[in-house]
C-alpha cells in the first residue's frame, strides 16, 4: 500500500503531527497561484514564433492584457517573499531558542550544511543498491534546493523584472545595458524554474512512486506517526528524545482540505504538463 | 424575329429614296427595342438608344462614319456587319494599345484580349471626367475587372491573378476611391497607364522596378523625394538590384494603410527578408518577442529606424544617430535619457566578439540551467528506478 492511500484511509487510525503551519501553507498557496500565473502569462513571449504562444496570447486578450496579468502575479510574488523575509526574521529574533550559528547549521534550518553533502552522496549509493536509505532530518537537501532556488530565482527574476517594468525610472541611476542583461537573466532563469518546478519539484515531492499522486503534506500540514518515523528519522528521534513530539500532536486532516489538495494540486499538475509539452516541443522547433 | 426584319426591310424600301444611309434611316430599324440578331444560339440586342448614342462623344457623327462598310448600302444592309475600325480616326491610340499588353499578338488566347468598345463602351461613349463614362475614375476598377476580376478568364493566362481586383478594394488606394468616393486615389490606370499598358516585367511599364518610384510620385510627391535621400533611396539610384522600391514594403494592389497593425506586422517581415541578421537580433528582445505575437505593442523596424526616411547611423539626421537616441526611444519611453539609450535593441548574445559581456551572462545561465537539468535529471531518474523497484517488492 502506498503512503498517500495511507493518509486517506488507514491515516485516521495514526497518530498526525504538524508539519507546517497554517502561515507555510498560506505561503505556498501563494506561491502556486503566482507561480503558475507568472508562467502561463510569461511563455508567450519567450516562444513568440510558436503557433500555440500566438493563440494562448490571444485568449489571454493580447499580450498586453497578458503583461498586466503578469505583472499582478509578479505582485503577488513580491508579496510572498517579504511576507517570508518577515516571518523568517521573527523566528530569528522571537522564536529561536539555540544561539544563531547553532540555529542557523542545525536541522530546523534551510541552510545546506555538510550533512547534506553526505546525505546527497548516500542517496545516490541508495539509488544504486550500494547503502541503506539516507537518515534524513527536518529538511532534506532536495527541499533546501527547492528553497533556495525560490530564494535565488525571485531574486533574479523578481529584480530584472521591476527593471524591465520600469526601465525609464532604472534608467536614472544604472546604463541601459543592463536592460539588455535583465532580459537574458528573466527569460532563462524563469525557463529555468518553470522546467524545475514542473518535472523534478513535482517528481521529488509528489510524484515519486512513494509519494504518488500527490504528497498532501503543504495543502494539510500534517504528516502521520508512521511517514514522520519513515521519511525523517532523525527528526522524529530528535523530537521523542527532546519529549516536544507531543507539542505538534494534531488532528487528522478534514475530508475539506483533501479534496481541495486533490483540486488544487491535480490542476497544478495539468498546467504543468502542458507547459512542460509545449516549452519542449518549442525548443525542438527552434532547434530545426 | 426573322419575319419581322423582313418586313422591316421591306418596310424600309418603300420608304427611302435611292440614297446613302442616314442616321435617321438606321434609327427606323435600331430603334426598335426588340430587334434582334442570334448570335451563337443567343438572341443579341440590335436596339440603339437615340439619346444615349446622340448625347455620347461620337453624337455629332453619322452611324455610317464608323460604319463605313454601310456607307454605300443604299437601303439594306446584310446580316453581317464589318467590326468598326476605332483607329481610322484614334490612330495614335491604335499605335499605343498595338505595343501593349492588351495587343492582340500578345495573346495565347486573342479572344479575351480587349477591343476599344470592351473599356469604353460602344454607343454610349462618354468622355472620361464624365461620371457615367466606362473609364471615369470611379468605374474604372469595375471596367478593368471584368476581365481582370475573371478566374474564368485568369485560368487561360498563367501570368493574370484574379486576386488583384478584390486585393486593390482591399487595400487603401481602392478603400479611398470605394469607400471615401475620393476620385483622386489612385485607379488601376493612373499606375498602370491607359491604351500603353505593359507587363511589369518590361522597363518601359510604369510599374517596372526602374519607374515604380515615379509612378507612386506622382501622387506622394514628398514621399519620393524623402525616399530619394534615403539609404534605400540612394542604393535604387546607384542601380543596385537589392535596393527596395515602393511595393517592396507597401505592395502593389492591396496597400495597407501604414498605421494600420497589418502593414506593422508584415513591414517588419519585409524588412527582414534583406536584413536577417536585425531581425535574428529582434527577436531576441522584448520589442521583437512582442512584434513576433503579432502585436504592435513594442517598437517595430519603422519606429526606430524611420521609414521613408531611414539614414545611416553615422547621418546626423538619422532617427538612430547617437544624437537623436533620446528623443527616438523617448517617443514611446517618455522620459527616457542619456542613460536609458545604451539599451543595445540589437544585442547579440550569441556573438562573443560582438557583444562579450552579454555573451558571457548568457554562457553563464546556460551552464547554470544545463548543470541544474542534468544533475537533477539524473538524480530523478535513478530515484525513479530505486522507488519503483522496492514498492514493487514491498507489494509482493
Amino acid at each position: 500500500m502506498n503512503d498517500s492511500m495511507h493518509v486517506d484511509q488507514a491515516g485516521l487510525e495514526d497518530k498526525w503531527y504538524l508539519r507546517f503551519t497554517y502561515y507555510h501553507r498560506f505561503l505556498h498557496a501563494l506561491i502556486i497561484i503566482s507561480f503558475l500565473g507568472l508562467v502561463l502569462t510569461g511563455m508567450p513571449l519567450k516562444f513568440n514564433e510558436s503557433a500555440w504562444a500566438k493563440g494562448w496570447a490571444n485568449l489571454l486578450g493580447g499580450i498586453q492584457t497578458a503583461a498586466y496579468i503578469h505583472r499582478f502575479f509578479a505582485l503577488i510574488t513580491f508579496l510572498y517573499f517579504f511576507l517570508h523575509l518577515a516571518f523568517a526574521l521573527y523566528y530569528i529574533v522571537r522564536v529561536r531558542k539555540e544561539p544563531f550559528f547553532k540555529w542557523l547549521l542545525g536541522p530546523n534550518s534551510m541552510m545546506p550544511w555538510i550533512k547534506d553533502v553526505d546525505d546527497i552522496i548516500a542517496h545516490f549509493r541508495w539509488f544504486l543498491g550500494l547503502g541503506e536509505r539516507p537518515r534524513f532530518d527536518r529538511f532534506t537537501y532536495w527541499e533546501k534546493f527547492d528553497y533556495m532556488a525560490v530564494f535565488w530565482g525571485v531574486g533574479i527574476i523578481g529584480v530584472s523584472g521591476l527593471l524591465l517594468w520600469f526601465p525609464v525610472f532604472f534608467a536614472k541611476f544604472m546604463p541601459g545595458w543592463v536592460f539588455n542583461v535583465a532580459i537574458i537573466l528573466h527569460s532563462d532563469e524563469a525557463l529555468l524554474a518553470a522546467g524545475f518546478i514542473f518535472t523534478i519539484h513535482f517528481f521529488n515531492t509528489h510524484l515519486r512512486p512513494e509519494k504518488f499522486p500527490l504528497d498532501f503534506v503543504i495543502f494539510t500540514g500534517r504528516v502521520t506517526e508512521k511517514e514522520l518515523r519513515h521519511e525523517r528519522p532523525l527528526e522524529y528521534e530528535r523530537l521523542v528524545e527532546n519529549g516536544e513530539l507531543e507539542s505538534i500532536s494534531t488532528t487528522p486532516p478534514s475530508r475539506m482540505t483533501l479534496i481541495w489538495a486533490r483540486i488544487v494540486g491535480f490542476t497544478a499538475y495539468g498546467i504543468g504538463l502542458i507547459m512542460i509539452i509545449l516549452i519542449v516541443y518549442s525548443a525542438i522547433q527552434e532547434l530545426h | 424575329m426573322r419575319p419581322f426584319l423582313i418586313a422591316a426591310t421591306v418596310l424600309l424600301l418603300i420608304a427611302s429614296p435611292a440614297a446613302a444611309l442616314s442616321t435617321s434611316d438606321c434609327l427606323d430599324c435600331h430603334s426598335d427595342k426588340d430587334l434582334t440578331k442570334t448570335v451563337d444560339g443567343q438572341d443579341k440586342s440590335l436596339y440603339i438608344d437615340e439619346k444615349t448614342f446622340a448625347g455620347s462623344v461620337h453624337g455629332d457623327l453619322d452611324c455610317t462614319d464608323c460604319h463605313e462598310d454601310l456607307a454605300d448600302v443604299e437601303d439594306e444592309h446584310g446580316e453581317t456587319v464589318k467590326k468598326v475600325q476605332c483607329a481610322n480616326c484614334h490612330d495614335d491610340v491604335a499605335e499605343s494599345v498595338a505595343n501593349s499588353i492588351h495587343a492582340r499578338s500578345n495573346a495565347e488566347v486573342a479572344s479575351d484580349l480587349p477591343t476599344c468598345s470592351d473599356c469604353h463602351g460602344k454607343h454610349d461613349i462618354l468622355p472620361p471626367d464624365n461620371t457615367r463614362s466606362h473609364v471615369f475614375a470611379l468605374n474604372i476598377p469595375a471596367t478593368c475587372c471584368k476581365c481582370h476580376g475573371s478566374v474564368e478568364i485568369a485560368s487561360r493566362h498563367p501570368s493574370l491573378d484574379s486576386k488583384v481586383c478584390s486585393d486593390y478594394e482591399a487595400g487603401m488606394h481602392g478603400i479611398v476611391l470605394i469607400k471615401s468616393g475620393i476620385v483622386s486615389s489612385a485607379v488601376c490606370n493612373d499606375c498602370h497607364g491607359s491604351h500603353d499598358i505593359k507587363s511589369s516585367k518590361d522597363p518601359a511599364s510604369r510599374v517596372n522596378r526602374a519607374n515604380v518610384d515615379d509612378t507612386c510620385g506622382k501622387c506622394h510627391a514628398s514621399i519620393v523625394k524623402t525616399y530619394r535621400q534615403s539609404v534605400h533611396g540612394k542604393l535604387y539610384a546607384s542601380g543596385s538590384k537589392d535596393a527596395p522600391t515602393c511595393p517592396s514594403c507597401h505592395g502593389n494592389h492591396r496597400i495597407d494603410r501604414a498605421m494600420d497593425k497589418e502593414f506593422m506586422v508584415t513591414v517588419t517581415k519585409r524588412c527582414s527578408q534583406c536584413h536577417p541578421e536585425a531581425d535574428a537580433t529582434f527577436k531576441n528582445t522584448y520589442h521583437g518577442q512582442v512584434t513576433g505575437l503579432g502585436d504592435t505593442a513594442a517598437a517595430q523596424c519603422p519606429d526606430c529606424h524611420g521609414a521613408h526616411n531611414i539614414l545611416p547611423k553615422e547621418d546626423p539626421a538619422s532617427m538612430i544617430n547617437p544624437d537623436n537616441l533620446v528623443t527616438t526611444c523617448g517617443k514611446c519611453h517618455v522620459g527616457a535619457n542619456e542613460n536609458f539609450v545604451r539599451y543595445m535593441p540589437h544585442a547579440d548574445y550569441h556573438d562573443v566578439k560582438k557583444d562579450p559581456g552579454l555573451y558571457y551572462v548568457y554562457l553563464a545561465m546556460v551552464i547554470l540551467l544545463s548543470g541544474v537539468f542534468i544533475f537533477f535529471g539524473i538524480h530523478t531518474i535513478l530515484w525513479f528506478l530505486r522507488a519503483y523497484h522496492d514498492e514493487r517488492k514491498k507489494r509482493d
